[in-house]
């Protein structure tokens, strides 16, 4: 029989030429039940592509017969040696910056400003994991204080998202802020600087959201 | 019980050294063979698969089981082997350019003394290894005349009996993608064994010479 003949009469109507490319798969496992079938009929219906798919396992053989290389010994030893010497195993830290900020796509301002105080939040993760969350704490309450008193822009001027509803005392405040992270975002001084207005004292600074604080302030 | 790598990451991740080496363990062998076949060099492979190992260490904080453990660790490893081969490349370039510019300057027929190093390398001349390491040998150095992408496919198909689905996560395209970086890798291998002496005699058998 004719191979053309051979291709127009099978009944799973798959040519040489689209049988061939499939061969790697079909040696692999990696085709449907629909294809193997189709494959099949046609490697038993064609000699030539019966002998394209036996050098192919050849080579499949061929390539298997390499003896598989081990791991020396030493190794495990050697690794763990080097594992010693990396940098102490950190635990868990308490403040998750994935929580807090999930990556966004989006080029707003806020959003955008989040992104990268959410970097500087990672320089800032590491210091506190040294200096431990107390010693944090006590320091933000420092910052936010001083900032209160003096009326001045600081490093890092905090504004309140809709989560703080009331507007606290200048200690519960700080406490607030110390207790629940969660609730405030971070703006920088560049980012403020941007505003025509003079940084108002914190208490004042207390809106439902970001965006109407930030409206508000371009309004005076 | 067999303890699944993603937990023993978990525990990693709480400190649990010991976890950590039982991944070692667990992988130490596939990772060696990996990367030994990709860039047919032993001693090199085991460097590299222990910097594998380090790196899984060093991001063990920001690792979320979305995936498989395996196919990360594979996907570092073949990092790894893709800035070995690139940094390999550049080595090779500046080799021979610096041929280039010595046989330039000397136009002579007498040979450079890097040729000779090379020339008197007895590594790449199988003749004096037994019959089954001759062929081994010839056969590593054809896989790796392989084109980056079909090399790192077909020994992580072959060797590593990964499916093509996690070949594509690893290496970074599409299904269909590896089918076809496959299929081609074993055609070119398939007519660079006939050219170095493996035939096919009339019941369609491959042989060495």
């Amino acid at each position: 029989m004719q191979k053309s003949e051979l291709d127009r009469s099978t009944p799973a109507q798959m040519s040489c030429k689209e049988v061939k490319p499939q061969l790697s798969s079909y040696l692999d496992q990696e085709l449907s039940e629909l294809e193997i079938g189709a494959v099949r009929y046609h490697l038993r219906n064609c000699s030539d592509c019966a002998f394209e798919m036996m050098q192919m396992q050849q080579v499949h053989s061929v390539l298997q017969r390499v003896q598989p290389v081990s791991a020396s010994s030493t190794f495990l030893p050697r690794l763990m040696r080097k594992a010693a010497t990396l940098e102490p195993h950190r635990p868990i830290p308490l403040f998750q910056r994935g929580d807090y900020f999930p990556p966004t796509r989006s080029g707003s301002t806020i959003k955008s400003g989040v992104g990268r105080m959410s970097r500087c939040l990672g320089w800032i993760e590491g210091k506190a994991n040294q200096l431990s969350v107390v010693g944090l704490s006590i320091l933000f309450a420092a910052v936010l204080l001083t900032a209160h008193f003096h009326n001045q822009p600081t490093l890092m001027t905090p504004v309140f998202t809709s989560r703080v509803q009331s507007q606290p005392s200048d200690l519960g405040l700080a406490l607030s802020v110390i207790t629940s992270p969660a609730t405030y975002v971070y703006m920088s001084p560049r980012q403020m600087c941007t505003v025509d207005s003079p940084i108002q004292p914190i208490q004042k600074q207390i809106l439902p959201h970001p965006m109407l604080f930030r409206s508000k302030l371009s309004d005076q | 019980m067999l303890v699944a790598d993603e937990e023993l990451m978990a525990q990693c991740r709480r400190g649990d050294m010991g976890a950590f080496e039982l991944i070692v363990r667990r992988y130490q062998n596939r990772m060696v063979n990996y990367i030994t076949r990709v860039i047919n060099d032993h001693h090199r492979a085991e460097d590299l698969a222990q910097e594998a190992f380090l790196r899984v260490l060093g991001s063990v904080q920001h690792y979320r089981p979305k995936g498989q453990f395996k196919n990360w660790l594979y996907l570092i490893a073949t990092n790894l082997c893709r800035n070995e081969l690139r940094n390999r490349n550049r080595q090779s370039t500046d080799l021979f350019s610096q041929l280039g510019l010595e046989s330039s300057d000397s136009p002579g027929d007498q040979q450079s003394p890097v040729f000779e190093d090379l020339l008197s390398d007895s590594r790449y001349l199988p003749d004096r290894l037994y019959e089954q390491k001759e062929r081994e040998q010839m056969i590593r150095q054809q896989v790796d005349l392989l084109p980056e992408n079909q090399r790192l496919s077909l020994v992580l198909v072959t060797y590593q009996e990964l499916s093509y689905q996690e070949v594509s996560q690893i290496i970074g395209c599409s299904v269909s993608a590896v089918k076809s970086l496959i299929h081609r890798a074993r055609q070119k291998l398939k007519q660079k064994l006939i050219e170095i002496g493996i035939e096919e005699s009339s019941n369609a058998k491959i042989r060495v010479r």
